[in-house]
């Protein structure tokens, strides 16, 4: 049996595939929040900043597809850790549980995980397919929509306050989801483990800021001007 | 001392259960959290009511029978104690104190506040001991072992098998009791050529007897009576991860 089949099989394996696919994705979105900064330097760092993306041509679509399926991999391991895990508590307390050490990162998961799903959705309908956005431009037709799509969509508070909720969800997921990740691919070491959890507190809270300023900052015209 | 007691009965494992409220009076601090128990199973006996059952041995903290959840904590307020070294004068009078039994799929409730347990026994069977020959009793410290394994060993074995690990997670997880005992081993030269092996036997046996995942809330490590730490539990997935991607045979 292939050895990564084999490791599935336990809810460990589960537990590392989500862990693996969880780190890739916060690379991959610490990426995306350095290339979204270029925001702040105007319309032309921007737009050339999109230009470079879409030019990458097949790489582009094996970056997409492997993001696809890291995503699907995060969530179908969630999934079926969780209903493991409900399965194992089928009656709960009646009394109640009392929570001692858990942090509030950590019991969001879930619901965090759908938010961010939906989130998801939403943002390729509006900034890659436009089905959402009230003026898209395409990437090919001009050499400027990335900027112009950014700040047509923000400059709607309701869908700015949605982006802005979702990337604290973001923010949250990285704070458990990094140091869990690490923990449960066995790297765990009394030397390390405060840097661990500060350093997934500090790129939670990087995530979550960072994002949040770029929308803010948009929102309130300070990117784009009138 | 005045409390008012509410307890989980349940007459047996087939039976729905409910809360029973109490009121127990007469109550020293100095008693212990199970004495209290058994002065006020007395007087339900007395009433003609069939009294709490509840289990208990060495009533030392070292046998791992007793626990339930105390107000939604496993063995009551106290950090680093099981419930039989908890006093009344953790409580104060007028006091409500809510008793259920651990609740997780492995462990079905027998009665009252008592579950079984056998799901932790199927996890030691799998892989819970040692099978290499390892002859006979040799002269101490002829294997010397790093104070710290030793001490990280040690750590791990003082493991009860209680149940209040499963208890407290949020999963029902018993990710903790599993890694200590692995972890006792494959840390020892005696455990160490099978740690692979071990790993994954402990493991399966784990999940097939129906318990939840770890997320890593540490709600166990921090109502483990016995301060057994989440470390353990990264160690065993090492163990795991390690074993099934490089060292399985076949």
């Amino acid at each position: 049996m292939n050895p990564i089949a084999r490791l599935y099989k336990s809810t460990i394996g589960k537990k590392v595939i989500m862990a693996v696919t969880g780190l890739i994705m916060v690379f991959w979105l610490l990426s995306h929040l350095g290339g979204n900064t270029l925001m702040f330097l105007g319309q032309e760092w921007m737009d050339a900043y999109a230009h470079k993306i879409h030019n990458l041509g097949p790489l582009l679509w094996v970056m997409r597809l492997g993001m696809l399926g890291v995503i699907v991999a995060h969530i179908w391991s969630a999934i079926a850790v969780t209903r493991i895990s409900w399965a194992a508590r089928e009656h709960s307390y009646k009394g109640g549980r009392k929570t001692n050490v858990s942090t509030w990162s950590a019991r969001l998961m879930r619901i965090g995980g759908i938010i961010i799903v939906l989130f998801i959705f939403w943002h390729l309908a509006d900034l890659t397919l436009g089905w959402v956005h009230p003026d898209f431009k395409m990437q090919e037709e001009g050499g400027a929509a990335a900027y112009h799509n950014l700040t047509v969509s923000l400059r709607q508070i309701p869908v700015a306050i949605f982006y802005m909720v979702s990337v604290i969800f973001v923010g949250l997921h990285f704070s458990h989801g990094i140091q869990s990740g690490f923990q449960t691919l066995g790297l765990n070491h009394p030397k390390w483990n405060g840097i661990r959890k500060m350093t997934s507190w500090g790129l939670g809270t990087l995530i979550a800021v960072g994002n949040i300023a770029i929308v803010a900052a948009t929102m309130f015209k300070l990117i784009g001007g009138e | 001392m005045n409390i008012t007691l509410k307890v989980w009965r349940q007459a047996g494992p087939k039976d729905a259960g409910k809360f029973e409220t109490y009121q127990h009076d007469g109550i020293v601090e100095e008693m212990s959290f199970l004495e209290m128990l058994d002065v006020f199973n007395e007087k339900l006996l007395e009433a003609g009511t069939e009294p709490i059952a509840f289990e208990h041995d060495c009533r030392e903290g070292i046998c791992g029978s007793c626990g339930c959840m105390v107000n939604g904590r496993a063995h009551g307020p106290k950090d680093g104690a099981t419930l039989c070294q908890v006093h009344m004068r953790s409580y104060k009078d007028g006091d409500t104190i809510t008793l259920e039994p651990f609740r997780a799929k492995a462990f079905p409730i027998l009665k009252d506040l008592v579950v079984d347990r056998s799901a932790f026994d199927s996890i030691i069977q799998a892989g819970g001991y040692i099978s290499v020959r390892t002859g006979a009793a040799q002269d101490a410290n002829m294997r010397p072992v790093e104070k710290a394994i030793a001490d990280e060993a040690f750590d791990a074995a003082t493991c009860i098998g209680c149940g209040a690990c499963v208890a407290s997670c949020p999963n029902g997880s018993a990710s903790l009791f599993t890694s200590a005992k692995i972890a006792h081993l494959n840390m020892l030269p005696q455990g160490e050529p099978e740690k692979y092996k071990r790993a994954t036997a402990m493991v399966t046996a784990m999940d097939d007897a129906m318990f939840g995942a770890c997320s890593n809330h540490e709600e166990c490590e921090a109502t483990c009576p016995k301060g057994i730490g989440v470390e353990y539990i990264s160690q065993m997935n090492k163990n795991l991860i390690w074993g099934e991607l490089f060292e399985h045979d076949s």
